[in-house]
């Protein structure tokens, strides 16, 4: 008889677990990455690229704000001043704030939480990177050289007849990136019809593809009325046959007709996926459910359609007809409603919520506060005699960059935050990523609040000088935007030190509900090995099913 | 009835194409079926078409707006427009889009080689109205319709229109040449897709369960007729003609 | 693919309607009206056109439902564009100027 000593297995010396297979490692080199027809590389494209130019925006308006320290404004001639902000305003407008938030995050996240594989037209979503680069170098290429002093809004007949700059190549690169807006708008409201996941209903999709589709739906229909009333004013620039022009018998108001008609749904273009973003993060940092999804989720979509009954408010004082313009005051004020249905959804989410400050939360938060404060101000700017008052002064860059960079910037830095785990696998340090949040929400307010207030007080925008009594404000207003400037190069640095020496993170680190957590982070390159069949609803945080993590 | 049709069944076809080269080269990975690809393929084409719709739809909003500025030097300047060019051209693409949707109609019940002529047929007739075009832009260029290159400001005010209005001939001018600039780029991008689409035809790409890319070219050569059918009475009809 | 087979006669009937309008609006353009009246009768014609390209050469009448939504989105921006742009224009020299013109 022998005593068999049953002894555990001798433990396994613990192999360094092989690197799964995902997107980032499928493949190398510099043609795999040119060539790639995977959603979630064009998102790393686009991020690299819309970073560069947040970047060479941010420049030039940092040197606008040096030169507004002193009522003289001694540091650059007034040729080249003009020529800045209308860097700035054009760079940051259709070439930061229109993609970003589509092209960066919807392109990686979309097909990831409606289950597909990819999105509809993978080759398209390509061919729309390469427009944006070649629109986005062709415009820089035509306001480094020359430049343009047209202002973002290029309003005939001064850009048509009167200025003497680099208006028809910038015009040229513009028409590229709508047209680059527009393919990504298609490939995400095609996707989100067709390619969901089974069981994934309208009313389990997360709220961030709510967004997407409005923000899909206002690109495709208005980004073509843009393009075409550009091209006419190319021709009219090149051919000088007036049809904006009026001593050529044209009505310059057509222009800001169909300049508007795109641009002021483009400002919901940029926001709305804004809120996409913090339906996201606010329940998953409060640990509940996002309260009243179907009001949120409608709310989007309502807009998306009002968002393009209001345009001509951008009008009032250019010679529109009182009537037209009672019709448009009126209008505009209908747009505070879901927009104030959506602020009072995420505090009522948040109310006994178990609330984590992390990074991506705090960011949110900012936003909420941000984007409150900028469309109350809007209200103003709606009323028709407040807005003879305030119209082209400070007050209304104030206000657009309340919910422009104070909304939209902050909306996107968390949701960079929030899903840059999934993107690399890699943590970002927690310490620096509160400190850039709290320096951009404070940089932010010393920026543009003193705008607010010289702006009421009477200082028109794009002036190149202003009269003494103005100074201390627009002092504080520069230093502002140095601490803003420090805000927004921290998380570069941040974020590129934690692709090599962040501590790998899991598929969930924020213990999220939704779907694209579920995968491994990165993802793998068919995004799920098995397709999900998609049974709850998007934020089941309360069930205490959530935390999945292994 | 083809040798294949006698020899399989239809479901044994169905099942051979789909195990074909061909037919898993052409579904791509994100789509669970070739029918679920199709569908996807003509809804994306409907959304693109509603983005032109937007696209044209600004020009004729321009006209209109000059046309509530100025209606009667609008008119006038219509009335100078080749009606009778257009007009046939208005004939050349609706029988163009006729062709167009018996080619489809071809493949519905798998007649390749009809496809084939049906298509050449209406990329036949696109170019046979982009050849009427160029002879109506060269009789512009002869009465001198062209503003700001070939225009004689002396010949409108004889035809009644006052001087301080030209601006608005000129206007409405460019805006035709605009529009129906912008239409034959349309046409000739369409002549392109219908040529390919008849390359791919002989070269068998296609059957009766998957013509997709035929059935997209065919909303997109529709649509180019539907412009020009607003384009028609909106630029050349606007006066009263006289015979 | 699901569409559904309509015969090759509903086509060429369709046609022939096609061209006898256009032949009509061609007509209409001969008798004397006011420029409203010609602009009326022209847009309706091609409405009508319109419709019969979309619902029976694009097939859009066995769509399904979602491809009616696309069509009826695109018409109802059209009119969006043009209404309220027409606010200003229709009213221009009926009603005074914002203030300060």
């Amino acid at each position: 008889m022998t005593t068999a000593t049953l002894l555990p297995p001798a433990p396994q010396p613990a192999e360094p677990p092989a690197e799964r297979s995902n997107y980032l490692n499928v493949s190398y080199g510099v043609v795999s990455w040119l060539l790639t027809k995977d959603h979630k590389r064009i998102a790393i494209l686009y991020l690299i690229s819309v970073t560069v130019m947040f970047l060479l925006g941010g420049v030039a308006i940092s040197i606008v704000r040096l030169h507004l320290m002193t009522p003289q404004g001694a540091l650059v001639s007034a040729d080249t001043y003009n020529r800045l902000f209308t860097m700035h305003g054009v760079i940051m407008v259709f070439f930061f704030l229109v993609p970003v938030a589509p092209a960066v995050l919807g392109n990686f996240c979309l097909p990831l939480m409606i289950g597909a594989k990819d999105l509809a037209f993978p080759r398209i979503n390509l061919l729309s990177w390469y427009l944006y680069v070649i629109g986005g170098a062709w415009t820089l290429w035509a306001m480094l050289t020359e430049g343009v002093d047209t202002g973002w809004t290029f309003y005939a007949p001064y850009s048509s007849q009167a200025t003497h700059y680099n208006v028809v190549p910038t015009l040229i690169g513009l028409v590229l990136a709508g047209f680059s807006s527009l393919f990504t708008g298609l490939n995400f409201i095609v996707s989100t019809h067709w390619l969901r996941a089974p069981g994934l209903t309208w009313f389990r999709l997360p709220i961030f593809v709510w967004a997407m589709y409005g923000t899909s739906f206002i690109s495709l229909l208005a980004v073509p009325v843009l393009a075409m009333a550009l091209i006419l004013l190319m021709l009219e620039r090149l051919l000088h046959i007036g049809i904006f022009d009026p001593a050529l018998g044209g009505d310059p108001l057509l222009f800001q007709h169909l300049f508007w008609f795109y641009s002021h749904p483009a400002v919901y273009i940029m926001i709305l996926p804004g809120m996409g973003i913090v339906s996201e993060v606010i329940p998953c940092f409060a640990r509940k459910a996002l309260f009243g999804y179907t009001f949120v989720a409608f709310s989007s979509l309502a807009i998306a359609f009002l968002s393009f009954l209001v345009w001509a408010h951008h009008m009032f004082v250019a010679g529109i007809t009182l009537y037209a313009a009672l019709i448009f005051s009126c209008l505009s004020f209908l747009v505070a409603v879901p927009s104030a249905i959506k602020v009072f959804n995420w505090t009522a989410t948040l109310y006994k919520g178990s609330i984590a400050f992390e990074t991506p939360m705090l960011f949110c938060l900012g936003f909420v506060a941000l984007f409150t404060a900028g469309g109350l101000t809007g209200l103003f700017l709606a009323t028709l005699g407040v807005d003879i008052h305030v119209h082209d002064t400070y007050f209304v860059i104030a206000h657009f960059h309340f919910i422009m960079v104070g909304g939209m910037v902050m909306a996107y830095m968390g949701g960079l935050h929030f899903w840059w785990p999934k993107m690399t696998g890699r943590m970002y340090s927690q310490w620096w990523s509160r400190l850039a949040a709290l320096i951009i929400f404070v940089g932010f307010f010393l920026t543009f609040l003193p705008q607010f207030i010289v702006g009421y007080n009477g200082m028109p925008r794009r002036y190149y000088q202003y009269v003494p009594e103005f100074q201390v404000w627009n002092v504080l207003s520069s230093a502002g935007a140095s601490i803003l400037a420090v805000g927004y190069v921290l998380p570069l640095a941040y974020l590129i030190y934690s692709l090599r020496y962040g501590p790998r993170t899991g598929n969930n680190p924020w213990g999220a509900t939704g779907l694209e957590w579920q995968t491994a982070s990165p993802p793998p390159r068919d995004n799920f090995d098995v397709t999900p069949t998609v049974v709850r609803g998007p934020y089941e945080y309360d069930t205490g099913k959530a935390q999945n993590e292994p | 009835m083809s040798l294949k049709d006698t020899l399989f069944t239809e479901a044994e076809q169905k099942a051979l194409f789909d195990h074909t080269f061909l037919a898993r080269e052409r579904l791509e990975e994100q789509y669970a079926s070739l029918p679920h690809q199709s569908e996807t393929a003509a809804f994306g084409m409907w959304v693109f078409l509603a983005t032109e719709v937007m696209f044209f739809g600004t020009l004729f909003l321009s006209v209109g707006a000059y046309w509530c500025l100025a209606p009667e030097v609008i008119e006038r300047a219509s009335l100078e427009l080749n009606w009778i060019i257009g007009g046939i051209n208005t004939l050349v693409l609706l029988v163009s889009s006729l062709m167009m949707v018996l080619a489809i109609h071809s493949a519905q019940i798998n007649r390749q080689s009809d496809v084939y002529r049906y298509l050449l047929l209406t990329a036949g007739l696109g170019v046979c109205f982009l050849c009427f075009k160029a002879l109506e832009y060269y009789i512009d260029y002869r009465e001198n319709l062209i503003p700001g290159f070939k225009f004689d400001e002396a010949e409108w005010v004889s035809r009644g229109v006052d001087a301080s209005q030209i601006g608005y001939v000129k206007i409405f001018l460019f805006l035709y040449w605009t529009m129906t600039g912008f239409h034959a780029l349309h046409v000739t991008i369409g002549i392109v897709a219908v040529l390919v689409m008849a390359v791919l035809t002989r070269r068998g790409h296609f059957s009766a369960e998957y013509y997709s890319p035929l059935d997209v070219t065919g909303l997109y050569w529709h649509f180019v007729d539907v412009v020009w059918i607003f384009l028609f009475p909106a630029l050349y009809l606007l006066g009263t003609h006289r015979l | 693919m699901s569409t559904k087979l309509v015969p090759v006669n509903t086509y060429i009937v369709v046609l022939v309607i096609l061209l006898a309008l256009t032949v009509l609006t061609v007509a209409v353009s001969f008798v004397p009206l006011p420029p409203a009246d010609h602009v009326a009768a022209g847009l309706t014609i091609a409405t009508l056109k319109a419709t019969l390209v979309v619902l029976i050469f694009m097939h859009a009448l066995h769509s399904p439902r979602l491809t009616w939504c696309v069509i009826l989105v695109s018409i109802a921006w059209l009119l969006i564009l043009f209404s309220l742009t027409y606010t200003d224009y229709l009213t221009r020299g009926a009603l005074p100027q914002m203030p300060g013109h």
